[in-house]
């Protein structure tokens, strides 16, 4: 009797011991995972950004007549300094969707034509999802939606990932990334510069 | 005798039974906590290597970004670079830091650059650069658009600034730039890169100017007798050298509204300004910057004074003197006046003169300007340098669209009479290439209001449009047009610096 006693309350501890550990383990790979994701999602972020057009106001493309505002407001912007979204221009480097092929030596007219660029747009759906969405115009302005993605899902039922932009200047913006995948919350930030106007 | 029994020999004693459970629970602990720690070695090891990678790539990234950066030192002077002996058989350059036994690269950078076909004889010269980095095996490509830099990244550009001073006063929110030093007299507030070369050299590289503070040999400044820094946010001019650590702690730059992209440097490479008769400072073969508006679509150069008016509908109206309209151009070809302001290149080898003819006493009618024009007052055959001579106000129908540009060979010169009172606004980039943004009778008179500058401003030398009482002239206020940056003016000049326009990460999504 004494033995089954000893036993059952040694399995009982090895047990207690084990879930416990399990328990740690997978708190501490969601910790992990969390910190991944933050990480990921600004890396995302910010290597498309640096490629981007600076942000002069919140319109995307100001040398457009006529304008093509209500299709590029860009956010987060002079007027709006602190956004969670992500909205920015880049060049169409492969032509994608109904615009054309971004190519310098055509000269300045590219500027002037929003079937040059596309916009990116990054934003968090339900505080679950990180979303990428991809828009491109024709020549005259009308946008198409090329692609809305998820880039970054959160599985746990208790997780959550935001995203906070603030506009520092034209060429600067400030990124910030929080996610928990129910345990702990990770918050990956960068300050990432403009390439374009070296 | 004393007999055993049989039981109790066959049976395992008490303590025989504890042993055999303290191995089993023993063995069950030691690989549970086996399994866990190889499941936390494996966890482990998975990180490591992913932050491993992310490091390499990012590595591999930074060197791909220092290839773009080394074809934008080499471009500035070779615009054919790199040649046959800086690259290897597949036509690129090679940095090489480390490379394995067999010779690949571990840690280095290979770059291509394929320029425009039309580089030979065009000054705004471009080029395609493919820049790829290597770091332990991870590569990265950047594929970017070198393009020449124009003076229109300048809010504020001046040669020669011995004369004047910033103060609390002055809020310039773009780039600034001087071939000599800042003085200051207050604390100016910038937004953006201020820069400073405190030597100036001339067209055959000889020194002409040397701040009298900047040891050129030691890159350093003299703070006060004895003390030098070679902290180049120090080399400037304070008009007080006592009350503080020599001055710097009453008279210093301050961020404009707590701009983090705002800086100071003093002892940065000069910046000349282009001149008549080789204006393409860096370029062999390039014609003459004033020339080229032969032969351009939309150019047209006159041998007269000019008198415009610039019309609602994109037009300009270009008379002469008697105000009438011309309808030859300098080689007497017929032309349609009014002609186009859509990229539009305009050359008078002589003045032009915006809002005439009306009398002095004349009230200032404002000028919509639409479209996108480069308005030249060149220097004539006998030498006389041309001036831009604005009675009114030019103003953009959208500021966020049109762009105008105004070179003056001399002044920029405001001719309002001075009993005329209200605020002058320009919407343009403005240079000055030998002269000022001069204001007539800018010290006599009553306060006429303010001189609103919305652009650049590029001079030989900076000169008052006030008295030192602001009691008579314009008080200036000018705010920097941002789309300059990427749209300048037509055919602007270039600085001879190189600037990214557009990059490519081939490890950014798609």
């Amino acid at each position: 009797m004494v033995s089954i006693a000893t036993f059952l309350v040694l399995s009982t501890t090895i047990l207690g011991m084990v879930i416990t550990s399990l328990r740690y383990l997978r708190s501490m790979e969601a910790n992990i995972n969390a910190q991944n994701y933050a990480t990921q999602a600004l890396d995302y972020m910010s290597a498309e950004l640096r490629q981007g057009i600076p942000n002069f106001s919140s319109r995307g493309f100001s040398s457009i007549t006529p304008s093509v505002q209500s299709t590029s407001i860009l956010m987060p912007n002079q007027n709006t300094k602190t956004s969670t979204t992500l909205e920015f221009n880049i060049p169409n480097f492969d032509g994608d969707g109904s615009g054309s092929q971004w190519d310098p030596t055509l000269g300045d007219t590219i500027l002037t034509n929003p079937a040059y660029f596309k916009k990116i747009k990054y934003y968090v759906q339900n505080n679950k999802t990180l979303r990428r969405q991809v828009i491109t115009y024709d020549s005259s302005g009308t946008a198409s939606t090329l692609s809305d993605d998820d880039l970054i899902n959160i599985s746990n039922s208790d997780g959550s990932i935001s995203i906070t932009c603030t506009w520092e200047s034209a060429d600067l913006v400030d990124l910030q990334v929080s996610v928990s995948e129910g345990y702990r919350t990770f918050t990956a930030q960068s300050r990432v510069y403009i390439l374009v106007r070296n | 005798m004393k007999y055993t029994n049989r039981r109790t020999l066959l049976k395992p004693n008490s303590r025989q039974s504890r042993r055999g459970f303290s191995l089993i629970v023993t063995l069950l602990s030691i690989s549970l906590i086996a399994v866990v720690a190889f499941g936390l070695v494996t966890l482990s090891g998975i990180q490591s290597r992913r932050i491993q990678d992310q490091l390499f790539t990012k590595k591999a990234y930074n060197l791909a970004r220092a290839g773009v950066v080394k074809a934008m030192g080499e471009l500035k002077t070779d615009y054919e670079w790199p040649t046959t002996v800086d690259t290897d058989a597949e036509g690129r350059y090679v940095e090489t830091i480390r490379e394995d036994n067999s010779g690949n690269l571990l840690e280095g950078y290979k770059v291509e650059v394929e320029p425009d076909p039309n580089n030979l004889n065009n000054p705004n010269k471009m080029w395609k650069v493919t820049s790829t980095g290597y770091y332990e095996g991870s590569k990265r490509t950047l594929e970017s658009w070198l393009g020449m830099e124009t003076f229109a990244l300048y809010a504020l550009f001046f040669d020669d600034g011995e004369g004047s001073g910033f103060t609390n006063a002055d809020k310039m929110d773009g780039r600034v730039h001087t071939n000599r030093r800042f003085k200051l007299y207050g604390c100016p507030q910038f937004s953006q890169r201020a820069t400073s070369a405190n030597i100036q050299h001339n067209t055959s590289g000889a020194v002409t100017w040397t701040d009298p503070d900047y040891v050129v040999a030691t890159n350093r400044y003299k703070m006060a007798t004895g003390v030098y820094t070679d902290d180049p946010s120090k080399f400037y001019w304070r008009t007080s050298t006592s009350g503080g650590q020599y001055g710097y702690n009453n008279y210093y730059f301050r961020a404009l509204n707590s701009s983090p992209t705002f800086s100071f440097s003093g002892g940065q490479p000069e910046i000349p300004l282009p001149v008549y008769d080789n204006p393409d400072i860096y370029g062999t073969s390039t014609p003459n910057y004033f020339n080229y508006v032969e032969g351009k679509t939309n150019g047209y150069t006159f041998n007269v004074d000019v008198y415009l008016t610039f019309n609602s509908n994109g037009t300009v109206s270009i008379k002469n003197s008697s105000g009438t309209l011309l309808t030859k151009n300098k080689n007497n070809v017929t032309i349609t006046n009014p002609v186009s302001t859509t990229n539009l290149t305009l050359k008078t080898v002589g003045d032009v003169y915006l809002g005439y003819p009306r009398t002095d006493t004349g009230a200032s009618v404002p000028q919509t300007f639409k479209g996108r024009a480069t308005i030249v007052a060149a220097k004539n055959s006998s030498g006389s340098k041309g001036n831009f001579y604005v009675k009114d106000s030019i103003i953009y129908n959208d500021k966020n669209s049109d762009v105008l540009g105004l070179v003056a060979e001399n002044n920029v010169s405001v001719q309002t009479a001075k009993t005329q009172i209200g605020n002058l606004e320009i919407d343009a980039s403005i240079m000055a290439l030998n002269g000022s943004v001069t204001v007539r009778d800018a010290t006599s008179g009553s306060r006429r209001g303010d001189l609103i500058i919305y652009g650049g401003i590029v001079y030989k030398t900076i000169s008052g449009t006030e008295n030192s009482s602001c009691t008579t002239g314009y008080g200036t206020k000018w705010s920097y047009d941002p789309k300059l940056y990427l749209k300048p003016p037509v055919n602007w000049p270039l600085t001879g610096k190189l600037r990214v326009i557009s990059i490519n990460d081939h490890g950014a999504l798609k």
